[in-house]
């Protein structure tokens, strides 16, 4: 499971989460799911590629109930594009070996690209399915799956190892287990960095990529407006409502002018 | 007459359909394609892999299409066979930059061909542009819940790629009188796809779709409402009004999840927003930011979506809607 952690503020209102970085909720989406659907014998791991507070959300990770988890930090990994950090995180499953089924959120809530799913499995040369609803069976050999493919539903058969991505998100946490979170607290958290996936630097973060963003403007923020606080009794409010919402103008409303 | 070679541009629009190629969406795009060419030197082509239909493809040239790239693939059409179609002609004729449908067979297709090549690839632009002096393409995205508009190059690579959504920009038909350019291409795929088996596909309900895009007014529901929705059904009726939600209000399972507006569901632009117990998340405003009218109802005096609402009643949403039902 790969898992990106966000910028909270992206995700969250303030102190609700103590943590600057949360998962993004596509991959909690996916964690769940892939969670809900472990077997016995079956292992999930949690791989990362971000900066320290990544260690954070592989924690929260574990307190939902995976078996372990791996931050793929090295400086040589920051200004990643989809080429750059797919090929990093190729370079990390083909370290734990033996995969059987790599699984992604759709997109994150920063990058916003949700290209990230197919081209790791181009990395790897393996089947992809994005858009995934739910994995109706896992079998050793085999996934079948239903997804969303524009106006469709489809239900595929899909040969192992493959690389899937789940369509949905969602920002709540199901079950953290509090017991499993304090243990994940003092748990040490295996790190892995460029030499120990034998990166070359020329194929990792910015040096790998093959975009770079030339320039960032701040666009059309929500216009702060001059509000007509309406607390007069009820009735009134509602006939200074109804008003607006039937275009009538009563003095009150600007609607329509 | 001075014959310019040197310099010349490939744009290639990359069709994600096996049949029926002249869609709005592709046609768009095309027409994207034609404005960004810097002369009559520089060709646009449209690359279609599937049945050959030649009304569809009469259609492409009739918006402008200067070529028609087309690989017949009649059976076992599938993801891994269109790609290495592509693929295959992306080696044999070289373009410069190639536009996807951000579709998902645009953006799989988009996504895999930039590690096959290692061409730089730039998620759903909203603009690209030329620049002259530096010999590349600038696409234009925004990011981060679309607070920001970011300029991307491509760079250690000559091709360029990007994926686009649909009604991001027009179509517009050129010309009835045109020339059937076009180029074929073949490709035979060596034993089938084995790997991704269909087992069924069926079309979504049409029921199921609201266009909550066009709606006028919308009721916009937030988890303040989770005990108040039939009430709130009842009264948007009777006002002839939508009702949307944030993702919260999904969660819930208040409304379905193609009523979420906000970043990870749909922006709308209504006259009339009523916002009921929403709290003006950035997510979710996003969503509403083009209402012309914005009242918001909630309990707390100090709920962030005031500051961008016309009209601010302190209250819970229940009791203005029962009065609003009378």
């Amino acid at each position: 499971m790969c898992i990106k952690p966000v910028k909270k503020e992206l995700v969250y209102k303030e102190n609700e989460h103590l943590e600057n970085l949360v998962i993004n909720p596509y991959d909690l989406y996916a964690l769940q799911n892939i969670i809900e659907m472990k077997k016995e014998g079956t292992e999930i791991i949690c791989i990362s590629m971000g900066p320290e507070g990544a260690k954070e959300a592989l924690r929260r990770c574990i307190a939902l109930g995976v078996d372990d988890v791996i931050h793929l930090s090295d400086k040589h990994f920051a200004g990643a594009d989809t080429i750059a950090t797919s090929y990093v995180l190729k370079k990390a499953i083909e370290k734990i070996g033996d995969v059987d089924l790599i699984c992604c959120g759709q997109k994150t809530v920063d990058g916003e690209t949700g290209q990230v799913v197919y081209a790791l499995s181009e990395q790897l040369g393996m089947p992809c399915i994005a858009q995934v609803e739910t994995i109706m069976d896992l079998s050793v050999e085999n996934a079948s799956i239903e997804r969303e493919n524009g106006e469709c539903i489809e239900k595929l058969k899909v040969r192992l190892p493959a690389v899937i991505s789940y369509r949905n998100c969602t920002t709540i946490y199901k079950k953290i287990n509090l017991l499993r979170l304090k243990r994940a607290k003092n748990k040490e958290i295996v790190v892995w960095n460029r030499n120990d996936l034998e990166i070359d630097r020329s194929m990792c973060g910015l040096k790998g990529s093959k975009t770079i963003v030339q320039d960032v403007n701040k666009i059309n923020p929500m216009v702060k407006k001059e509000q007509t606080v309406l607390d007069g009794d009820i009735e009134n409010t509602a006939m200074i409502i109804k008003n607006i919402i039937l275009g009538k103008d009563n003095g009150v409303c600007t609607y329509g002018k | 007459m001075e014959y310019v070679h040197m310099g010349n541009k490939k744009i290639w629009i990359i069709n994600d359909q096996d049949v029926l190629y002249a869609t709005e969406h592709v046609l768009q795009i095309l027409h994207k394609g034609i404005r960004l060419k810097r002369n009559d030197n520089d060709e646009v082509s449209v690359i279609c892999v599937g049945v050959n239909r030649e009304d569809e493809l009469k259609k492409l040239f009739q918006y402008g299409a200067d070529r028609v790239i087309f690989c017949e693939q009649r059976e076992g059409y599938s993801i891994s066979l269109y790609v290495k179609c592509i693929a295959t002609m992306l080696e044999d004729k070289l373009p410069d930059v190639i536009l996807f449908p951000a579709s998902i067979t645009g953006r799989q297709t988009a996504a895999m061909l930039s590690v096959r090549f290692n061409a730089g690839l730039t998620a759903c632009c909203t603009d690209i542009k030329y620049d002259g002096d530096k010999e590349r393409y600038v696409f234009i995205r925004p990011a981060m819940s679309e607070s920001v508009l970011a300029k991307i190059t491509c760079i250690n690579e000559k091709l360029q790629m990007c994926t686009i959504k649909e009604n991001i920009f027009e179509s517009r038909f050129v010309t009835n009188e045109i020339t059937f350019n076009m180029e074929y291409f073949s490709y035979t795929e060596k034993g089938l796809d084995k790997n991704i088996e269909v087992l069924e596909r069926k079309a979504l309900d049409l029921k199921e779709r609201v266009d909550i895009k066009s709606a006028k007014i919308v009721f916009v529901v937030g988890r303040g409402m989770k005990h108040s929705m039939d009430l709130c059904k009842t009264v948007a009726r009777q006002y002839g009004a939508v009702v949307v939600g944030t993702k919260a209000a999904v969660e819930e399972k208040m409304i379905q999840e193609n009523r979420q507006i906000g970043q990870s569901g749909i922006s709308i632009s209504p006259d009339i927003c009523v916002a009921l117990g929403v709290s003006g998340a950035t997510q979710h405003m996003v969503g509403i930011k083009g209402a012309q009218v914005i009242i918001a109802v909630n309990t707390d005096v100090n709920a962030p979506i005031f500051e961008y609402s016309d009209y601010v009643i302190v209250d819970k949403g229940e009791n203005i809607l029962a009065e609003l039902a009378k």
